[in-house]
């Protein structure tokens, strides 16, 4: 990839790992310096018949990856608070319970929960995504839904 | 509720920082390899930097298809404990798995060049740093419900250590409010740890040893030290009453106090102290893992 094609990566898709991160991590500094390394890593890559939706995908696989890395020194973080956040307006009350009910999910639900609602993946992408049966990712989201309804009440909606 | 959770998302953007230093980055040509470590922010990353930055141990490049270090006899520590302890970035030759729970012995390098050998066990744990008197940074074994940042690593711990008994038997909370080490500020320093519990719970010596010194003070209230040999002694302060004299000889476990707020404190505790030759250690370093597991912080 040359630097111009990496300029456009980034600006569609940058926010996107870095909100992947974010939910992962639960720490800025973290999110931060997984950006950075995805897209140096993407910078790397050879790219030349890639898709947006490819290059998407390779991006939030590699995220999720570095994160795991990274998490592996990481333990008994507290979660991160949604007015912690750099460059963010003060949020909404309901805007900081969601975000913190989120965070207080298992890396597994939370993952799959961010993918899928605040990333749109369906469940089949999510599975292509993170080599896991189909059947597994709405098992997860499943969970996750139940897990936030207890916590914050409301509607089990879609 | 999940619609609201996409809306929140469009909310949260990537700082345009980000994508400068990243360009910026790139620009270097060839693009740089970056070690799996990460870059540091010590401002941040304060307990990864000191393990890091204490050994300047890169953890090897994943893209080169590089492992990461493999564990054998010869060590180097990344990181220093009180009471012996080091935390191991390498042990060259066997896989960590296998040494894990198994008492070995080891050359262990330290960052400043000394190498130390020895029978030692070991261990993985989640550590936290904190900092000595003398502004030396040290690992010490976290505990459940601690809430600074730890790091995970192989922790070995010489097999001749000096473990010491919990000397509150009747409570399992260390405060965290106020923890053993150099607070951020640099200059407010508590030498121990407090053990809040009711006035009048009874207190033990941590260790066999000799009353050194039994007293009050306006700062410590009714207070003594025990003399456990080689240089270590402890000290029991804010007691509501002390039941030995000076010069007596106590056996471990012994009752030695009662709990009070005697003194510089604000309610009833221990403030338990571990010294080796007159310095302030973290005592945390200096419980065994089985007493640890039934300690947390509150």
């Amino acid at each position: 990839m040359n630097e111009s094609q990496l300029r456009n990566a980034i600006t569609t898709y940058g926010d996107t790992v870095y909100r992947l991160a974010l939910c992962r991590m639960q720490h800025v500094a973290d999110a931060e310096d997984v950006y950075q390394d995805v897209f140096l890593r993407l910078l790397r890559q050879e790219t030349a018949d890639w898709d947006g939706e490819r290059t998407k995908a390779w991006l939030i696989r590699t995220t999720l990856n570095r994160c795991a890395d990274l998490h592996r020194l990481r333990l008994r973080r507290p979660t991160l608070a949604l007015d912690e956040l750099p460059d963010t307006a003060q949020p909404a009350e309901e805007a900081a319970e969601l975000w913190a009910a989120v965070a207080r999910l298992p890396e597994k639900l939370r993952t799959v929960i961010h993918l899928h609602y605040g990333e749109g993946y369906s469940t089949g992408e999510l599975a292509a995504l993170l080599g896991v049966p189909a059947a597994t990712v709405r098992t997860r989201l499943h969970r996750g839904r139940q897990q936030l309804k207890e916590w914050l009440g409301g509607q089990d909606d879609e | 509720m999940m619609n609201e959770y996409q809306k929140l998302m469009g909310g949260i953007r990537a700082p345009q920082e980000l994508e400068h230093r990243v360009l910026a980055a790139a620009e270097e040509k060839p693009p740089a390899r970056r070690p799996m470590g990460f870059a540091l922010r010590p401002a941040v990353c304060a307990v990864l930097a000191v393990v890091l930055v204490l050994g300047g141990i890169v953890l090897g490049d994943a893209d080169k298809g590089e492992a990461p270090p493999v564990f054998g006899l010869t060590a180097y520590a990344s990181g220093v404990g009180d009471n012996g302890a080091a935390l191991l970035a390498s042990v060259d030759g066997q896989a960590a798995e296998t040494l894990e729970g198994t008492v070995q012995t080891l050359s262990v390098t330290f960052a400043d060049g000394r190498t130390v050998q020895g029978a030692y066990y070991l261990h993985t744990e989640a550590l936290k740093t904190c900092t000595n008197e003398d502004g030396a940074a040290v690992l010490v074994p976290a505990l459940a419900g601690e809430t600074e940042e730890t790091v995970s690593g192989l922790y070995a711990v010489p097999e001749e250590s000096v473990w010491l008994r919990w000397p509150v038997a009747g409570s399992n909370t260390v405060s965290l409010s106020a923890p053993y080490g150099l607070r951020a500020d640099g200059v407010a320093f508590h030498s121990g740890i407090d053990i809040p519990a009711p006035h009048g719970t009874g207190v033990d010596a941590a260790a066999a040893g000799v009353v050194t010194e039994a007293g009050y003070d306006t700062a410590r209230g009714n207070y003594l030290i025990l003399d456990h040999g080689d240089g270590l002694t402890t000290l029991y302060a804010h007691c509501s009453e002390v039941l030995v004299e000076s010069g007596v000889r106590v056996a471990a476990g012994e009752s030695v106090a009662l709990v009070g707020a005697t003194g510089m404190a604000t309610g009833p505790h221990l403030h338990f102290e571990v010294r080796r030759d007159g310095a302030a250690q973290n005592p945390v370093a200096y419980l065994e893992r089985s007493v640890r597991d039934t300690l947390k912080m509150g």
